[in-house]
């Protein structure tokens, strides 16, 4: 019986109708709606007459900030931040050789020194005036170069970090440059937590190659006195 | 329609009315019939079939091809049916409705008359009327794959497709279904025959 179920229902005539107007009516309506929704020509005209107009008022914004912050004057604090950003960003991509090589040349680590600078205060770009460049590599060698802040009373050496061993405590010097550095060669100064002013130097392809840091009484003091200071005079 | 200019057809009408009109033109007499045959009604299938196709449009940006666009748009309709049995609410003629959302009949007359002769022809089919009214007193689970297995012609799978059943259930859905339509029909059928029996015993006393 359920196949005769099966094939009673198989052999209906099912009706099939047409309704053209009402089609035809809703297809309009539809139509219209669409329109409405997703924007047909006109709508889609208006909508992106909008969209155009917050563009271009958001391209003249950002033309100008690029404007702004192209040709205005970058501040010594700003510039010495890029430096030290770009040479971060370089240092991360040098390979464990490369990155002894560095470290023995400034004698400090590369990385915590970058840091050391971004974070303090007064990071700054040392004047041009007040840098007396030299050829490398002959003249500049960290063993013998060091650096004197011009016009102080009480002289006071420049010592590599880390190389702090070499200086001989007491000595006074009569010194006229400020700070040496080789061409091209990007000085930085800040403070350090421990209260040292600190010169760094970045070269052009973002590397740092020097660190040196003004001693204080109490960094002279605590050197032991039976290493021998070499200290190359500026005539 | 073939499946791949189907669904070029419908990513296009996402963004192209004439692709939507063409999507259109193609499944309202299939929905406007497939809710006549759940429905009986020529004037509710009728506003039925406005209302998938409104929700069809609003929805269209959202589809994804997890099912057949087909069984999408039958998905739709077999739910809009299932809320008007459910909901007492949209028994009322869905004319109000279709001008809250834009409808214009630009002649009522016109649309009687082709109400009137839409249901003349449905009243030709004095067997589907038969059929459709012991279904109509089964349960809507059974109705909707009755329907769509007999009146659509539509596969298991689609069929499973279209009302989120799995397979397994719409096959044994279909079977009872047809045993309680066979039950119904076969009592129908010896009432009448019983009756039949008594008006000839009538006329013979």
């Amino acid at each position: 019986m359920k196949k005769s179920i099966d094939t009673i229902l198989q052999s209906v005539d099912y009706p099939e109708v047409k309704l053209d107007i009402h089609q035809q009516a809703l297809k309009k309506s539809l139509l219209e709606q669409y329109g409405k929704k997703r924007g047909g020509d006109k709508p889609f005209m208006k909508r992106n007459v909008f969209r155009f107009a917050a563009l271009g008022i958001m391209s003249i914004a950002l033309i100008g900030v690029i404007t702004v912050t192209t040709l205005l004057p970058k501040t010594p604090e700003v510039q010495a931040q890029e430096i030290v950003s770009n040479a971060m960003n370089h240092i991360v991509k040098l390979s464990d050789e490369e990155r002894k090589v560095l470290e023995s040349k400034i004698k400090a680590d590369l990385q915590g020194s970058l840091a050391e600078a971004q974070q303090a205060e007064d990071l700054t770009v040392v004047p041009e005036e007040e840098i007396k460049r030299v050829d490398p590599p002959k003249e500049v060698d960290n063993k013998d170069v060091f650096m004197f802040r011009k016009g102080s009373e009480d002289v006071q050496p420049i010592a590599p970090s880390g190389d702090m061993g070499n200086a001989v405590p007491g000595t006074k010097i009569a010194f006229s440059g400020d700070v040496m550095a080789p061409h091209g060669v990007k000085v930085l100064r800040y403070t350090d937590p421990q209260g040292r002013k600190v010169i760094l130097g970045i070269n052009e392809q973002n590397e740092p190659v020097m660190k040196m840091m003004m001693l204080r009484k109490e960094d002279l003091n605590n050197l032991p006195k039976t290493k021998e200071f070499h200290l190359r005079q500026d005539q | 329609m073939e499946i791949q200019y189907e669904k070029d057809l419908v990513e296009r009408a996402k963004n192209d009315p004439d692709a939507f009109s063409e999507l259109f033109d193609f499944y309202y007499p299939k929905i406007l019939n497939y809710s006549l045959r759940r429905l009986g009604n020529i004037d509710v299938s009728k506003d039925i079939t406005s209302q998938v196709f409104f929700k069809v449009l609003n929805k269209l940006p959202k589809f994804t091809w997890d099912i057949s666009f087909s069984s999408w748009v039958y998905k739709i309709a077999t739910n809009e049916i299932y809320d008007f049995y459910r909901s007492p609410k949209n028994k009322v003629t869905s004319l109000e409705y279709l001008q809250t959302v834009g409808f214009e009949p630009e002649d009522l007359h016109d649309i009687e008359t082709e109400l009137i002769a839409a249901e003349q022809e449905v009243e030709r089919h004095q067997l589907f009327l038969e059929v459709q009214k012991h279904l109509l007193q089964l349960d809507l689970s059974y109705q909707e794959i009755i329907s769509l297995k007999y009146f659509e012609k539509k596969k298991i799978k689609e069929i499973a497709e279209i009302t989120g059943k799995k397979e397994g259930t719409v096959k044994s859905l279909l079977s009872r279904g047809l045993e309680k339509l066979r039950s119904l029909m076969l009592n129908t059928m010896d009432m009448q025959l019983n009756r039949e029996k008594n008006v000839i015993k009538v006329k013979a006393e």
